[in-house]
């Protein structure tokens, strides 16, 4: 028989009973959970672009999803078979997609780029905080020394699984815990507590000490909440989902949490994303299954417990991946992809266009930037937890471009979100030699700022960050530089944003 | 100078310096140490380490090269071959988790792993490059630090790691030359103008970046880096007044040479090394007293050296702060020194087939990596937070969340070398308590147990304490009666179980407490 592993053994400390939590819906009980879809999530093969179908099958002959097996999000948008329950999501009302977010100067390292966007900073910036870290620094100094208290007696963030996210990283502490299993919560016995000696020894102990009392205080409120909290919608029996039925089980329960994070891994398909001669299934198909049902029974959920005006919802992967597919049935790093957040609060429909797929698309080429992902986590963060426009810029950038994704609740009309019609951008000729204009027209003033990236998403030119009156405005763009290729030119008009694709000939 | 200890040579000095020097010390090897005496200890812990073999594929039979059970260090890689990377790095993992419990007789464990949270590199370029890396590391961690820093410059992992593969005369990348000064060599100062950073400034990192144009690295042949003259930028590189305003002239692929003899010329470069050793091996407050008492007689010692790093660092090991009863236990362990203060401390064994052992640490990697390390895997080139990210420096290894999942860390062990090997017995505590010095008496046992365990000695209440998950509510004797009855009958399956059972509880209350979590 082998040795019994040491299960069963952990004690709660024993503590005062906390206050009795209240249930109203306010201003501070906004929830965000993240979704981090590990590894570079193939939007091309998520939200296919309709309206260029055909040069997207040439460009990957062995991946792409037949036409005809599409679900139908939209005229233009179609839907990778697997994501039924992202369709009942968009069809409820309760999706917003924002198209071909990325960040200047891709990076297509796994490590460096789920570096960036956890810490919510640009290509060449390090910080050694995360994005909500920052903001639950600043609105909570003194953790986490002064926490839990009697008016914030749980853990500011949760992470179910066991790494903790970068997200939540504060300066000193990280804000999340991570929680494994609720029925497993790693209380810790603080065992006889010795005199603390005045030396660095008595200094590190009593910050331990203090660290096992914390995790204490925080495990026996997750019990708490978990035990008056409910579930009443049936849930798809798959890990993604198991661990959603837990946070709204938690929410429901009156824990005031006000992040999650959870991870799902796979989505790094180099090679077999799809089975040969049957795309709709594989390895992508089964990550996208899971994950579909899985919010759309938690959404369905939230409804059914009357939370779902605290809660939104947001998928982020660390990259797209490449137009071109491999021999080995997979793709390869690329550079940005839709987002997805979902809730009832929420400007429901499709933000930005479906990338453009050329006819001659570049070995390099990843899917051309629109959004910057800090603009959709600002925008989160100015209109879900009430941060200034300001501090928004503190905490991430400068060139905040705000994103209506959050709404009144319960908006149930599906709107489509494109450059308002007094905009139009287009670009001549292309390909072009040396030069191109871009042409802006605007019946107002705005600020516009026009950029060129290459195909693997690095800057590559600066044109243009100015305020532009009304009427029509012919840009020059010297292109002699460049050598020849594919190029993306970003234009932003305020908070329109239009990329659009051109060709050094 | 650095006043060398000179009191008694006992356990408790023993003891400190193995767990600040090696993984995991067991009884024998304090025993051991105490046999040999402190110059004994020393004369081992700074001698020869032994060779590492080369790593092989143990269950990999895709690559016609090398099959399964040789060695591939030498053989290209070919790409085409599914999953040929990871067969290969997976055997570096794991060979340097292997090693950390193979090797408690040297220091060099300890400090290959310092170094590579010093040169850091992540898994770039392939496993042949990293293997080659590794290698360097281990070779020079008592060696000549000036030597290494040339050598690493142009190691292929780190050209890839930090760009210099992408430093093209026409098109300069600054990412290394940046990080040589700022976190390998002389440490940034204090902000004393604008670029200026006081021991350089943002012109030597320019020039700097200049000086080290042309190399280049072969992803996929094991072959040295190359130098291109083509692509090296051939000019007069001008560094900045902090470096006297020497001028670097181009000396083709010899320059980078140049550069480091340069930096090296500086004091200030051996005060930065001292500071980060120190914080390896003692604690991380570099207070000025400190800094006058330690730090700035062991930089002088390093430069008298002439960079080799032995000496200074002997002389810090040696010294009377290191063994300074305040300053002992203030080092939380990291993940790896608190999975192997268990692991080798309990003398947990490994299964006999090489197979079976490297699918074991192969899992305990991965586990280990989702607590926060693993080789080849550091977050950040600055290295792993603990070590420089201030104020929390040691702290960052313990928050609410990380402490649990370190202890269930451990309570994993034993499933998972009876899922790679069923049937051997990982973890055996009456072999721990059988090696105790009088295991009949439940006093002296743990006493005993603590004076492996923890850094300082535990109170009588704590003693009690660990008294009661042992034998709850009973008088000592009845441990006495209970483990005499189990030697008298030790083939019985039910005794032997049932003592293992109560010993279980034992175990688990001592590496549960806070005090484990120091060293």
């Amino acid at each position: 028989m082998t040795l019994p592993a040491f299960l069963g053994g952990y004690e709660l400390a024993a503590l005062s009973s906390s206050n009795m939590f209240n249930l109203v819906n306010g201003d501070d009980d906004k929830v965000l959970v993240l979704i981090d879809l590990n590894g570079g999530n193939d939007g091309l093969s998520s939200f296919v672009p309709l309206d260029y179908f055909d040069n997207l099958a040439n460009a990957r002959p062995n991946l792409y999803l037949p036409e005809n097996q599409l679900l139908t999000m939209t005229d233009t948008i179609g839907l990778h078979p697997s994501m039924e329950g992202i369709n009942n999501l968009y069809d409820n009302g309760n999706l917003t997609v924002v198209q071909g977010v990325a960040y200047p100067d891709q990076n297509r390292s796994h490590f460096r780029s789920a570096d960036i966007w956890n810490t919510g900073v640009k290509a060449d910036e390090f910080k050694p905080t995360g994005w909500m870290g920052r903001y639950f620094d600043a609105e909570f100094p003194g953790y986490p020394g002064d926490y839990p208290n009697d008016d914030c007696p749980d853990p500011f963030a949760l992470t179910l699984g066991k790494s903790i996210s970068g997200t939540c990283q504060g300066a000193d502490s990280n804000f999340s815990l991570a929680l494994i299993d609720v029925d497993y919560l790693g209380g810790l016995t603080t065992g006889v507590e010795a005199p603390l000696p005045n030396d660095c020894y008595g200094a590190e102990l009593g910050y331990i000490v203090d660290t096992f009392k914390k995790s204490n205080a925080y495990a026996e409120r997750i019990v708490d909440a978990v035990d008056n909290g409910n579930s009443i919608v049936a849930y798809p029996n798959n890990s993604i989902a198991e661990r959603l039925k837990v946070i709204a089980q938690m929410i429901s329960g009156g824990l005031k949490t006000k992040v999650f994070v959870i991870r799902q891994g796979g989505y790094d398909t180099h090679a077999n994303q799809v089975i040969e001669g049957n795309t709709t299934a594989g390895n992508h198909a089964n990550l996208l299954k899971e994950l579909s049902d899985a919010i759309y029974a938690f959404q369905e959920d939230l409804k059914a417990l009357n939370i779902d005006q605290q809660v939104i919802g947001m998928t982020f992967s660390e990259f797209g991946r490449k137009i071109i597919s491999n021999a080995g049935l997979g793709t390869d790093h690329g550079t940005a992809a839709p987002m997805m957040i979902f809730g009832s609060c929420i400007n429901a429909g499709v933000i930005g266009s479906n990338p453009e797929i050329g006819t001659n698309v570049d070995i390099d080429e990843g899917v051309a930037m629109q959004y910057d992902f800090k603009s959709v986590y600002g925008s989160v963060m100015m209109d879900w937890f009430g941060v200034s426009e300001a501090d928004v810029r503190t905490y991430l950038f400068e060139d905040f471009q705000h994103i209506p994704i959050i709404n009144a609740c319960n908006t149930t009309s599906t709107q489509h979100f494109e450059p308002a019609p007094n905009i139009t951008v287009s670009s001549y000729p292309n390909p072009f030699r040396n030069r191109f204009t871009v042409s802006v027209t605007t019946d107002r003033t705005e600020m516009v700022r026009i950029d060129v990236a290459d195909v693997a998403g690095k800057m590559v030119k600066s044109v243009t960050n100015r305020s532009l009156g009304r009427g029509t405005h012919e840009i020059p763009v010297d292109g002699g530089d460049l050598n020849g290729g594919i190029y993306f030119v970003r234009v932003q008009v305020g908070k329109a944003v239009k990329t659009l694709r051109m060709m050094r000939g | 100078m650095l006043q060398p200890y000179t009191g008694p040579w006992n356990f408790e000095q023993a003891a400190h310096l193995l767990r600040r020097t090696t993984f995991g010390p067991n009884k024998a090897r304090i025993q051991q140490a105490l046999d040999e005496g402190m110059e004994g200890t020393f004369q081992t812990l700074f001698s020869a380490p032994p060779l590492r073999e080369l790593p092989v594929y143990y269950d990999f039979e895709s690559d016609p090269q090398a099959a399964n059970g040789e060695t591939w260090v030498g053989k290209p890689i070919d790409n085409t071959i599914t999953d040929i990377y990871f067969a290969r790095y997976k055997t570096i993992y794991n060979g340097w988790l292997s090693g950390m419990r193979q090797d408690n007789q040297t220091i060099t464990e300890r400090l290959t792993l310092f170094w590579h949270n010093h040169f850091v590199i992540s898994e770039s370029g392939s496993p042949n490059m990293n293997w080659k890396y590794f290698s360097l590391i281990r070779e020079f961690a008592l060696g000549n630090f000036k030597e290494l820093t040339k050598r690493v410059t142009i190691d292929q992992s780190m050209l890839i790691y930090l760009n210099g593969t992408l430093n093209y005369r026409d098109e300069p990348n600054e990412n290394y030359a940046r990080e040589l000064l700022e976190l390998f060599t002389i440490g940034k100062g204090p902000l004393a103008g604008p670029g200026d950073y006081t021991t350089y400034t943002e012109q030597d990192v320019v020039a700097i970046a200049r000086a080290l144009t042309g190399w280049f690295a072969w992803a996929q042949v094991p072959q040295p880096a190359q130098f291109w003259n083509w692509n090296h930028d051939q000019g007069t590189k001008q560094l900045s007044h902090r470096f006297d305003n020497q001028v670097i002239l181009n000396a083709g692929e010899d320059e980078y040479k140049n550069v480091i003899d340069i930096i090296f010329e500086k004091e200030e470069v051996s005060r930065h090394i001292c500071r980060r050793l120190y914080t390896w091996f003692v604690y991380y407050d570099l207070n000025p007293a400190v800094e006058a008492a330690v730090i700035e007689p062991m930089a002088q010692i390093l430069r008298d050296n002439d960079y080799n790093i032995q000496p200074a660092l002997e002389a810090l090991l040696r010294s009377q702060h290191f063994f300074d009863a305040g300053m002992k236990g203030c080092m939380i362990k990291n993940v790896f020194e608190h999975f192997f203060s268990f692991f080798n401390t309990f003398n947990v064994s490994v299964p006999d087939d090489f197979a079976q052992e490297q699918m074991m640490w192969l899992l305990f990697r991965f586990n280990l990596k989702e607590l926060g390390m693993s080789v080849m895997s550091i977050p950040s080139v600055a290295g792993w937070r603990a070590y420089h990210q201030s104020p929390i420096f040691y702290r960052d290894w313990v928050t609410s969340a990380s402490v649990a999942l370190r202890t269930e860390m451990i309570t994993k062990i034993n499933g998972i070398i009876n899922y790679v090997s069923p049937g051997t017995v990982g973890i055996d505590l009456i072999e721990i308590v059988g090696s105790m010095d009088n295991p009949s008496d439940v006093n002296s046992l743990i006493e005993e147990l603590g004076g492996l365990f923890y850094p300082r000695a535990m109170t009588l209440a704590q003693r009690d304490y660990f008294k009661e998950a042992l034998i709850p509510g009973l008088p000592d004797f009845e441990w006495t009666v209970e483990y005499e009855n189990y030697l008298a009958n030790s083939n019985n399956q039910m005794i032997r179980q049932t003592l293992e059972h109560k010993l279980l509880g034992l175990f688990f209350s001592m590496i549960t407490v806070p005090e484990f979590q120091l060293m």
